[in-house]
């Protein structure tokens, strides 16, 4: 019998699907699981640090992306096979809530080696204006344009991953692309502390 | 920043915390089970005629038939007695490899499975997309099987690899779980902050004992000092639920954070030991 092979093609990379890891793992393969985190733990890294505060443990994201997939395996859906649009997903939600998140997990992240360095603020705004904005918006908005804008999938593989009608992704991201638009041109507040001197701490 | 050592030693210990997760969560442990089989029995009338009739055209070999008149009454009995079957089980006989090419889900159904009896003895090996997912050693006269969630399998094919002198009778098909909870508020909130404590765990079994009785089904008394609590039940859907509901991620908190001491087996579960002296992060 073949392999199956790769199912989708999104902004020049392959999936792998993770269907097949995904049943093992549920069958209380742990390596599979393992197998489905080396495939994905990059992109959710690059995406838990666009939104990720910057005043809290970036590092420990990726580990409760993860967990709590697993926490959450019954209400897991898979998009042609692959886990990743659910992952982005719950690391979008992670990072709204990541202080009670990691409260759950902090028995198991304590146990952890230390974590790496979190990058300054200067390397964490080189995403630019459009990922400023997009930390400004509500969950709901920042889930669907993270699935559509930022990595590029179609609205019916969006509505597979939400679980919602074609026709309310459709609305829902019209929504949100004006919201975006608008905190795009609203200049952002700045609340880093400026001394007696004028300078930026 | 960062050196790449210390990254990739992060990245290594999450991995492994996530492959210990999946390895260590625990599937319920009780002590016994007293399934009902009229559910799966009513099943099987209706579609084992239809199928029976459609193999007897085909393939007169009394024992062909015979594996698909009982293909529902398998299929049915492959899981708690409240999975209801979907469709029309197949059941047939046949020696060495066998491809089981498994179609689109029907409505509502979210497991397919498949049992094997083996007629003689012999090795058995399952690939799924071409990757082994188990082994077995099948004696004559027992049986081996396997479950998938329809999400996962649907379109795609297994293969069993049989010795070439290995007779089988396989049964494979559809099945739905009726509808289940999800964690109630007080489960929820034990789980709040990563740490399931000793109360927290007698506490979310107390309920789980309430719901049981307000569905009818009392559990009876339960020693509460050992290490883990063990428990039974006849009414299969009323204990899944009820676990859904109050016990089960409490109960795998607790099991992952307490490894069962070796030798525990189901004929041991609920005699451990539990010492609060020797567990003061949980003992509260």
């Amino acid at each position: 019998m073949e392999p199956i092979g790769p199912t989708r093609t999104l902004q020049g990379m392959r999936d792998e699907p993770d269907s097949g890891d995904w049943a093992m793992a549920l069958e209380g393969d742990g390596e599979a699981f393992g197998r489905v985190f080396d495939r994905h733990r990059h992109r959710v890294q690059r995406h838990c640090m666009r939104l990720v505060p910057a005043d809290t443990d970036a590092a420990d994201s990726v580990a409760i992306v993860f967990l709590e997939t697993w926490r959450n395996r019954a209400r897991v859906r898979l998009v042609d096979g692959s886990l990743l649009p659910w992952l982005l997903v719950t690391a979008t939600n992670v990072a709204r809530n990541q202080t009670r998140a990691a409260r759950r997990y902090r028995a198991a992240l304590d146990r952890l080696p230390p974590p790496e360095d979190v990058p300054d603020h200067a390397e964490r705004d080189e995403d630019g204006d459009a990922v400023r904005a997009l930390r400004r918006l509500g969950r709901n908005d920042q889930e669907i344009i993270t699935l559509s804008v930022l990595e590029g999938y179609s609205e019916r593989e969006i509505a597979d991953a939400l679980g919602i009608a074609p026709g309310t992704v459709k609305s829902r991201l019209s929504r949100a692309r004006a919201r975006l638009a608008a905190h795009l041109t609203t200049p952002v507040i700045s609340t880093s502390a400026v001394d007696r001197n004028g300078v930026r701490s | 920043m960062s050196t790449p050592t210390n990254t990739h030693d992060r990245d290594a210990a999450v991995r492994a915390l996530l492959v210990d997760t999946v390895a260590h969560t625990p599937r319920r442990r009780r002590r016994w089970r007293l399934p009902t089989i009229a559910g799966a029995v009513v099943c099987v009338l209706g579609g084992a005629a239809a199928g029976g009739a459609i193999t007897a055209a085909a393939n007169p070999d009394p024992a062909a038939i015979a594996a698909q008149n009982r293909a529902a009454l398998v299929v049915g009995g492959a899981g708690p007695s409240y999975l209801e079957v979907v469709g029309t089980p197949v059941g047939r006989v046949g020696s060495a490899n066998e491809t089981i090419t498994v179609g689109r889900a029907p409505s509502g159904a979210d497991t397919f499975t498949w049992v094997a009896t083996c007629r003689t003895g012999g090795d058995l090996t399952e690939r799924r997309s071409g990757v082994i997912r188990s082994t077995a050693s099948c004696e004559a006269g027992s049986t081996t099987s396997d479950a998938y969630p329809a999400k996962a399998i649907a379109g795609r094919e297994i293969r069993i690899e049989a010795d070439r002198d290995l007779d089988w009778t396989l049964s494979y098909g559809w099945l739905r779980t009726p509808p289940m909870p999800g964690a109630s508020a007080a489960q929820e909130q034990a789980m709040d902050d990563g740490i399931v404590t000793r109360s927290e765990y007698l506490a979310a079994f107390d309920r789980f004992q309430g719901c049981m009785t307000a569905r009818g089904e009392s559990l009876g008394r339960i020693p509460t000092s050992s290490l883990f609590v063990s428990y039974g039940a006849s009414d299969e859907y009323a204990l899944d639920w009820c676990i859904a509901s109050e016990f089960d991620a409490v109960d795998t908190a607790w099991q992952v954070e307490h490894p069962a001491p070796s030798g525990a087996d189901e004929g041991t579960w609920g005699s451990q030991p539990y010492d609060p002296a020797a567990d003061p992060r949980y003992a509260g």
